[in-house]
């Protein structure tokens, strides 16, 4: 049994098997990189539209009611590979320029399919994609997403940080360069590969799909599992840099987090304090950044899939110590200060026990004074 | 066939020479350019020739009318304008011109 979308080709509905329609998703994604400095992008896609929905037609007439995938990739393989017409508009030639159906088939290297890591993040300032400075469109590109749901996370970020998601908007349209080459446009789009491949990622189901439900739940948790995984490398970063700062200050003049410990809390012990907190941190979110990948289907490669289980294993093992050491250094500070608030104790001040007592504790348990460097008899 | 991938660089450049060719007699939808064109060695697929039709209307070398189709969404019939008509004139000259150069560069002198 396979599962029948209707899809809407110039105006007109179409029964067409689902992996057909991810096929025609994946041909017209490709012609539009392909044709990203054609000024007549927009109405070519039409006209290649119209002619999938006319080959549709006869084969709907002719045949039955459903369009299949088979059919479909005849209809996409008749219409050939989308090349940028000569001389169009400073269209820089790709590989020998446009070419004619009998032309073998640019081979795509290596072979894999383009994942979304191989997509570069430029800002796309077109007429048609931008509206601010592009940053949205090209944040959409990369993540292969429209680009509506980026401006309405934007907006949604603004008032949730109170304007702060504002002036980062203008560091990025200041960051990031700008795609001004047809190239570097395929490269936002991670595309530039031939159209048969395209159609053959797309029949293998990992090419944008949108039209029907199933696999637009799917891609709404693989968008929202790629906007995670951002989060979560930002949030690594941040945290690489806290430490370094926090240490920086503890190392150089005893401020920092310093002040949360016993005055004469050796140096290194906060800096060792400091650091094992900031590695279960950064475990924490690199497992979860593992699992979060293999959700956003980066695990398509076997080797980022391995590597992800070693970083989540060995983190975690890491972790187990670190939240050892750090169970141990401030249970001795917090004994310390809970005997003095009964009325006694010793603390390690600069290298010395002061022992402190005001309750005659030290001479009621018969504990010799000569055990302390220092006593402090209060009253 | 050798000469397929041997003369590509010379059929590449004169493609839109041949479609304003087989524009000439009339107006043609794309299918039907697609069709003139199958079996000469100028084939080639609806990929390549929409942007060159799209970059010859931008020319001003062709226009083109909606008709509507009994079956299937209406149809863009291209035609060759007043300008496109000379500059299929001006290249068949300059064609001419070419090949008698090449007859006359062979000749024994």
């Amino acid at each position: 049994m396979k599962r029948v979308s209707i899809i809407n080709l110039a105006g007109r509905a179409y029964h067409v098997e689902e992996s057909g329609v991810t096929a025609i998703d994946g041909w017209m994604e490709t012609a539009r990189t392909r044709l990203a400095a054609d000024p007549d992008r927009d109405e070519l896609l039409l006209d290649f539209e119209r002619a999938i929905a006319e080959r549709c037609d006869e084969v709907a007439r002719t045949d039955r009611d459903v369009v299949t995938t088979e059919a479909i990739t005849t209809i996409l393989a008749a219409l050939g590979e989308v090349e940028p017409a000569l001389g169009a508009d400073a269209t820089a030639p790709r590989d020998g320029g446009w070419s004619t159906s009998e032309g073998p088939a640019t081979a795509p290297a290596g072979g894999t399919p383009a994942s979304w890591r191989d997509r570069k993040l430029y800002r796309l300032d077109d007429r048609e994609d931008s509206m601010i400075a592009g940053v949205a469109a090209g944040i959409a590109a990369y993540l292969n997403v429209d680009v509506t749901i980026i401006r309405v996370a934007w907006i949604i970020l603004t008032f949730i940080t109170g304007g702060v998601a504002i002036p980062l908007y203008i560091v990025l349209a200041f960051v990031l360069p700008k795609a001004d080459t047809p190239e570097k446009r395929a490269a936002a789009h991670g595309s530039g590969t031939t159209a048969q491949e395209m159609i053959s990622r797309a029949r293998d189901g990992a090419g944008p799909a949108l039209q029907s439900l199933g696999s637009l739940i799917s891609n709404i948790a693989r968008i929202l599992a790629k906007v995670v995984h951002v989060a979560l490398i930002s949030a690594i970063w941040i945290l690489i840099a806290a430490w370094a700062v926090q240490v920086t200050l503890i190392l150089v003049n005893g401020g920092g987090v310093s002040s949360a410990f016993d005055p004469g809390t050796g140096r290194g012990l906060v800096v060792l304090w400091v650091s094992c907190f900031a590695w279960i941190a950064f475990a924490l979110l690199l497992a979860l950044n593992s699992a979060v990948a293999h959700l956003a289907r980066d695990a398509e490669h076997p080797a980022s899939r391995g590597r992800n289980l070693a970083i989540g294993w060995s983190s975690g093992v890491i972790t187990i110590f670190a939240l050892l050491a750090i169970a141990a250094i401030p249970a001795s500070n917090s004994r310390q200060l809970a005997d003095l608030a009964e009325g006694h104790g010793v603390v390690r001040m600069y290298g010395r026990d002061v022992c402190v007592d005001a309750d005659d504790h030290f001479a009621r348990a018969g504990i010799s004074r000569s055990a302390c460097d220092e006593f402090v008899e209060l009253d | 066939m050798d000469d397929v991938d041997t003369f590509k660089a010379v059929r590449r450049g004169l493609l839109e020479f041949a479609v304003l060719t087989s524009l000439s007699p009339g107006r043609l939808y794309a299918a039907e350019i697609v069709g003139r064109l199958a079996g000469t060695p100028f084939a080639t697929q609806e990929g390549t020739l929409y942007p060159l039709l799209g970059k010859l209307r931008r020319d001003g070398l062709l226009d083109h009318d909606w008709v509507e189709s009994e079956s299937g969404p209406p149809r863009k019939y291209h035609r060759l304008t007043e300008q496109g008509a000379q500059r299929r004139a001006e290249l068949g000259t300059y064609w001419d011109h070419l090949a008698t150069t090449l007859q006359q560069l062979g000749a024994p002198s």
